[in-house]
């Protein structure tokens, strides 16, 4: 196939991907709870602390993640599975990963307006204090990396049942266990000769790198992996269909 | 047009189609007929792609639809049987959508839009969210996206299920209306929709094909015995002997009663025998009379039923 339609395509499909989170309001909905529950969380420390940084956010972001990320994705696939749209999104004249990586792509975007709309935390920390810029760069680059690999996470999980419930739950501890892997006060029960892996493989680890401002090719190639890994794998999930 | 080789589909031990094989020709309109769960749906999916065949295979123009399956599904337009529409979605997005995925030229777009929404009628409720619609909309929307592409080969699995007789009337002419030119396929268990869309009509049952040939064949096929329904004034157990002594008559029974000496009975005569001249002789010359006459060909029902017993 040609490249430039290849490409168009998955923008098709992209589009119409993005548009359907906005037709209901479940998507206002999610927005204004992450919107509410991150700031609140956030300003109800930041004042007794009494530094202008963001530092504090950007500790809680990964757990807001936990539960924003499987709403965003567990109806991806469940939901066409269970109205069976995918049957006919499947024999669309496109290939199995060009829909996986629309869907991915489209639950990114709408994880990356969520996190747009957050931008008035470092306007009103900025107008209070002198704020050190690179870790709240930083702080953005590993929410939007971090974030894409729960995404690509839970959107394989919601590949795998038709029921938006237990996608998210599933999302969720899956994700969870994935970010808790690498923590500290899991790596001190763990055996000595694991830490080191469960350390790299753990989410959180690289996300707290990059939001100190430290970016580090290794931690952008961890997450590019994991996330890769996971649409591989939802593609082949998909093309296994009609086996049982 | 269409080349299905040997087509066998297992889900681990469940045999679903067995060594299926068909061809079907440009421009033909071709019924499936079969009961519930015979493999009909599941060929279907396989022709679009949708699932792969355990083993055999489909050629749609010399092409693989497995190997070459993103060109075969260029040449397919298919509404799966539950209409899977995306509910969130109005009308005219949705039409625009498909017409995007599907890769039709941004100038050709409105001009291609519009003809499709003139097609299926569906300028009245172009604004509606999909999920509003009625039965009889939400099969012309399938039906509409379906068609967006000019696609060469049409697959409805089962068009007309669930509407109404009006509905289905309207379905029905669109089909026929697309058919003219297009290769079409399609599944129902209405069978007067098959004698009246059909150029050929498919037998399946338990995943093999049990009957095939044009409706007019596949009832000559059934024997082209006819029944004789008559009703006669006179008493019931002398006419039933009566008729049953009859020579060339394989079979007499009474069907049902009117009065107490009028009552209904259903005759079945020797193959190739017309009977019709002696059996009102033989009644009148008993003094009874007949009151109402009748002759039943075999239908399309009793040969399904015949063959997917």
């Amino acid at each position: 196939m040609n490249k430039t339609i290849y490409w168009k395509t998955i923008y098709t499909l992209f589009k119409k991907e993005l548009m359907s989170y906005f037709n209901s309001p479940i998507a206002y909905i999610f927005i204004g709870v992450f919107l509410v529950v991150g700031n609140w969380l956030f300003f109800k420390n930041f004042f007794l602390i009494g530094q202008a940084s963001l530092r504090g956010y950007f500790d809680l972001l990964p757990w807001i993640f936990l539960f924003l990320s499987p709403a965003i994705t567990m109806r991806l696939w469940a939901e066409e599975k269970k109205s069976g749209t995918i049957e006919f999104l499947l024999t669309l004249p496109v290939t199995d990963w060009q829909v996986v990586l629309a869907k991915f792509f489209g639950a990114l975007a709408f994880m990356k307006i969520a996190l747009l709309l957050t931008i008035t935390l470092p306007i009103t920390v900025a107008s209070l204090g002198n704020v050190d810029l690179g870790p709240v760069i930083g702080g953005y680059l590993g929410a939007i990396l971090l974030g894409g690999a729960y995404l690509a996470l839970g959107l394989f999980i919601s590949s795998l049942t038709k029921n938006q419930i237990i996608a998210f739950i599933l999302g969720l501890v899956a994700s969870f266990a994935a970010f808790i892997i690498g923590a500290d006060f899991v790596l001190t029960g763990a055996p000595k000769f694991l830490v080191p892996v469960m350390s790299f493989l753990g989410l959180g680890s690289h996300f707290y790198n990059i939001a100190k401002g430290v970016i580090d090719s290794r931690d952008i190639i961890f997450y590019g992996s994991f996330i890769f890994i996971f649409l591989w794998l939802n593609a082949r999930m998909i093309e296994a269909r009609g086996w049982k | 047009m269409i080349e299905i080789k040997n087509l066998t589909k297992r889900f681990g031990n469940t045999v679903i189609l067995d060594n299926i094989n068909l061809e079907v020709k440009k421009g033909e309109i071709l019924g499936f007929l079969g009961p519930n769960g015979a493999g009909k749906s599941t060929t279907m999916k396989i022709i679009t792609s949708f699932w792969s065949p355990t083993s055999g295979s489909i050629k749609i123009d010399g092409l693989d639809v497995t190997t070459d399956s993103l060109k075969t599904r260029t040449k397919i337009g298919y509404l799966p049987e539950t209409v899977p529409l995306y509910d969130d979605m109005r009308v005219y997005e949705y039409l625009k959508f498909i017409a995007e995925v599907r890769g039709i030229a941004k100038e050709d777009m409105k001009k291609r839009l519009k003809e499709v929404v003139e097609a299926c009628g569906l300028k009245k409720v172009l604004l509606k969210p999909i999920e509003e619609l009625s039965k009889g909309y939400r099969q012309r929307v399938g039906l509409a996206q379906a068609i967006m592409h000019e696609p060469d080969i049409l697959i409805l699995d089962e068009p007309t299920t669930g509407l109404d007789p009006n509905q289905i009337v309207e379905i029905r002419d669109l089909i026929k209306k697309i058919g003219k030119e297009k290769t079409v396929i399609f599944s129902t268990h209405i069978l007067s929709e098959v004698s009246a869309t059909c150029d050929r009509v498919l037998i399946i049952n338990n995943g093999k094909i049990v009957g095939e040939g044009s409706p007019a064949d596949l009832m000559a096929k059934a024997g082209g015995r006819e029944i004789i329904y008559v009703k006669i004034k006179g008493p019931k157990d002398a006419v039933l002997s009566k008729l049953k002594e009859m020579d060339n008559v394989e079979k007499a029974e009474m069907k049902d009663r009117e009065s107490d000496d009028v009552y209904g009975y259903e005759i079945t005569p020797k193959e190739g025998v017309d009977l019709r001249e002696y059996l009102s002789m033989t009644v009148m010359n008993n003094n009874w009379s007949i009151l109402e006459f009748n002759k039943k060909s075999a239908s399309l029902e009793d040969v399904f039923r015949e063959l997917t017993k």
